[in-house]
């Protein structure tokens, strides 16, 4: 889930800058750098990582509730076998835990932004696998 | 990993850690307690004083009771070995209006037995509280009632300790091989403590990982299903919990004298289950068509899927087993996937041994959080430069007492609460003693600072745990006393004096290090300089 997610922020929009004007030194190109060289500039990145809080935060909280619930439909789809009376309780169970990890994921994201957009389209693609999956 | 990640998730890790801290500390404390929660409740109860039917004798007695009080047959137990904690053997509780499923102690509790001319006697009693008010203070972190907006607030500060596993986690990770078993005890102690903070916290992961789950999952389960219902389910989930509707041909009223005997349901369970040690026979609805019995027991080689054991459902007309899908080792895979997550929360698998782990496991997570705190407070302290001490920042001065007054002041109160339980039996209610000590300690942390604090609180939990087996000692040496002592539930005592012990033993090094530690820090006595201002509010 970790990487996953990590990666999704990665291409969401690649190249654009960790941390979007005010602290870069002037002259200093906001082009991509490789990862290590863009991981020291420390006064850059420490300012973002004190950035997006509340967009990160309600990304995670929100969208990852959605995708969890996503998941859980999947799943229930998928042990459509099982009774409903213990697959309830089962899928109920797999809400949390999933939750829980994308939740404290979302601060890889770069960007406020980029989490919505990431955490947005993996909801979207697991309630699509979902409806497809109900709709078989 | 990139290095601005690991800077978010120090941040996140740090203001998570200070918020929920505190809380987490006073629900795994009370949750390692909770472990001992049955020979706690048995050590708190008086001896009875009416004779124990005997268990031939239990089928008229049940005929008796139910002829005089109709309404027991909504739900009644029969005790097979009643414990110290069971005034007779045949018991009821008529819970309030609209109590919630967790409401042991409201409401009225009856038991039946016979008088010495043998008629039937029914007695209302008044069973100790002070077991299930520690399993209040655990799953509702420290405030008074269960009920659904508490619930919600322990869900966030789950939520909020999840969050502080994860990013703890992705901070270790990098330094993980170089540091997890490295101690530097050395004059940084600032390091120690944060060498110790992550052994512990790694070491003890995955059981944290659980808890932090499975708390999420308990708070919120209604709103998930409600969720799961619309979105999954196509809202047929309340029809698949309704137990299915009785056989055609069911008798709608059924006359409890044709009741098979308990010796006769054990046996029916007994019979396919050798290893279940049965307890008590729980009778539901027994004069309607729906009349059915829990076996309730405990197979210590199974998961049990409930913290009291688990129960097989019994026709108690017919004499066969209805549904074994709570019954320990005899679960479908699916069920017993379910209940592995009610056990691993609770410890109720393994019996004894993985009790006391999960109460070790328990007082570790409490210490975590007491430590995180205490590097917190380190972090921000400020440095001597030159002569004369510093002022320690307000924050940093408030945090320090809030952190003895609220951790120091739960374990005080936890420890009043179980002493009053037996000391002051039926005049003061366990919870009021536990509110009484928590926040007169909360207060004097504020008034005194926590360095004094702490040494203070210290020894007032050490005095209140060692009041524990006071109680037992006068009811051992002096029964007329009105108090009592339990051959059965010593071993409460002797946790109660071992966990006094610790807690003298802690406060003298406190003191020590308040005398002789170094001076410039939020711990050491303004003693040696002139006194700055220490009150922190």
């Amino acid at each position: 889930m970790k990487a996953a997610t990590n990666e999704v922020g990665g291409q969401a929009t690649p190249g654009t800058q960790a941390t979007p004007g005010t602290e870069t030194a002037p002259g200093t190109k906001p082009a991509p750098r490789p990862r290590e060289a863009r991981a020291k500039s420390a006064p850059a990145s420490k300012r973002a990582a004190s950035r997006h809080w509340v967009s990160k935060t309600l990304a995670g909280a929100l969208l990852g509730l959605v995708l969890a619930l996503g998941v859980s439909g999947v799943v229930a789809e998928l042990a459509g076998a099982v009774p409903l009376v213990i697959r309830a309780q089962l899928v109920m169970w797999l809400v949390v835990p999933v939750w829980l990890t994308v939740f404290a994921s979302v601060y890889f994201f770069r960007t406020g932004a980029r989490a919505w957009v990431g955490l947005g389209a993996a909801s979207a693609l697991v309630h699509g696998l979902f409806f497809a999956l109900r709709a078989l | 990993m990139r290095a601005e990640s690991i800077r978010t998730y120090k941040v996140l890790h740090t203001w998570v850690g200070i918020v929920s801290g505190m809380g987490l500390f006073i629900a795994f404390f009370a949750g390692a307690l909770t472990m001992f929660e049955e020979p706690i409740t048995r050590w708190a109860t008086p001896p009875g004083s009416a004779p124990m039917v005997p268990l031939a004798e239990t089928e008229a007695l049940v005929v008796d009771t139910l002829a005089a009080r109709p309404d027991a047959a909504r739900d009644f137990t029969v005790h097979l070995e009643p414990t110290e904690a069971e005034p007779g053997r045949l018991t009821w509780h008529v819970r309030p209006e609209g109590a919630g499923e967790h409401a042991e102690t409201g409401g009225e509790h009856y038991y039946a037995t016979r008088d010495a001319s043998g008629a039937l006697v029914v007695e209302e009693h008044h069973p100790a509280t002070v077991g299930s008010v520690i399993d209040t203070l655990h799953r509702v972190v420290g405030l008074p009632v269960d009920g659904d907006p508490t619930r919600a607030v322990m869900g966030i500060l789950a939520i909020l300790y999840a969050l502080a596993l994860f990013s703890g986690v992705v901070i270790i990770v990098p330094s993980l091989v170089r540091d997890l078993f490295a101690l530097r005890t050395g004059k940084n102690l600032k390091r120690m403590w944060m060498d110790a903070h992550n052994a512990v916290g790694v070491l003890s992961l995955p059981f944290h990982v659980v808890i932090a789950c499975t708390a999420v999952t308990f708070a919120y389960h209604d709103v998930i299903y409600l969720a799961q219902d619309a979105l999954v389910h196509e809202g047929e989930l309340a029809t698949a919990f309704r137990p299915p509707p009785p056989p055609e041909g069911t008798p709608r009223e059924r006359d409890p004298a044709e009741l098979l005997s308990p010796a006769a349901i054990v046996a029916v369970v007994q019979e396919t289950a050798p290893s279940f040690a049965i307890e008590s026979l729980q009778y539901i609805g027994v004069t309607g068509p729906r009349a059915m019995v829990r076996v309730w027991g405990k197979d210590p080689a199974a998961i049990s899927p409930r913290a009291p054991g688990g129960f097989a459902v019994v026709d108690p007309y017919a004499g066969r087993v209805v549904n074994t899908a709570f019954m320990p080792g005899a679960q479908s895979p699916p069920n017993l996937v379910v209940s592995s997550f009610f056990a691993l929360h609770m410890g109720a698998f393994g019996g004894a041994l993985i009790r006391w782990v999960y109460f070790v496991l328990g007082l570790a997570g409490a210490w975590l959080f007491y430590t995180g705190n205490l590097l917190w407070v380190e972090s921000r302290r400020r440095k001597a430069r030159g002569a004369g001490q510093p002022d320690q920042p307000r924050a940093v001065r408030a945090m320090a007492a809030a952190t003895v007054g609220v951790c120091v002041g739960s374990v005080a109160g936890l420890a009043g609460a179980i002493a009053a339980s037996k000391l002051f039996a039926g005049a003061l209610d366990p919870l009021l003693a536990y509110y009484g000590v928590f926040f007169v300690a909360l207060g004097w942390a504020f008034a005194v600072g926590g360095a004094r604090a702490s040494v203070h609180l210290l020894g007032l939990a050490a005095l209140l745990a060692f009041a524990i087996p006071l109680g037992s000692l006068v009811g051992w040496l002096a029964p007329g006393s009105g108090l009592w002592a339990h051959p059965a539930t010593w071993g409460v005592d002797l946790g109660a004096l071992a966990l006094g012990g610790a807690f003298v033993a802690m406060a003298r090094a406190t003191a020590r290090r308040a005398r002789d530690g170094a001076p410039d820090s939020v711990w050491a006595l303004p003693a040696r300089g002139p006194a700055p201002a220490e009150v922190a509010q």
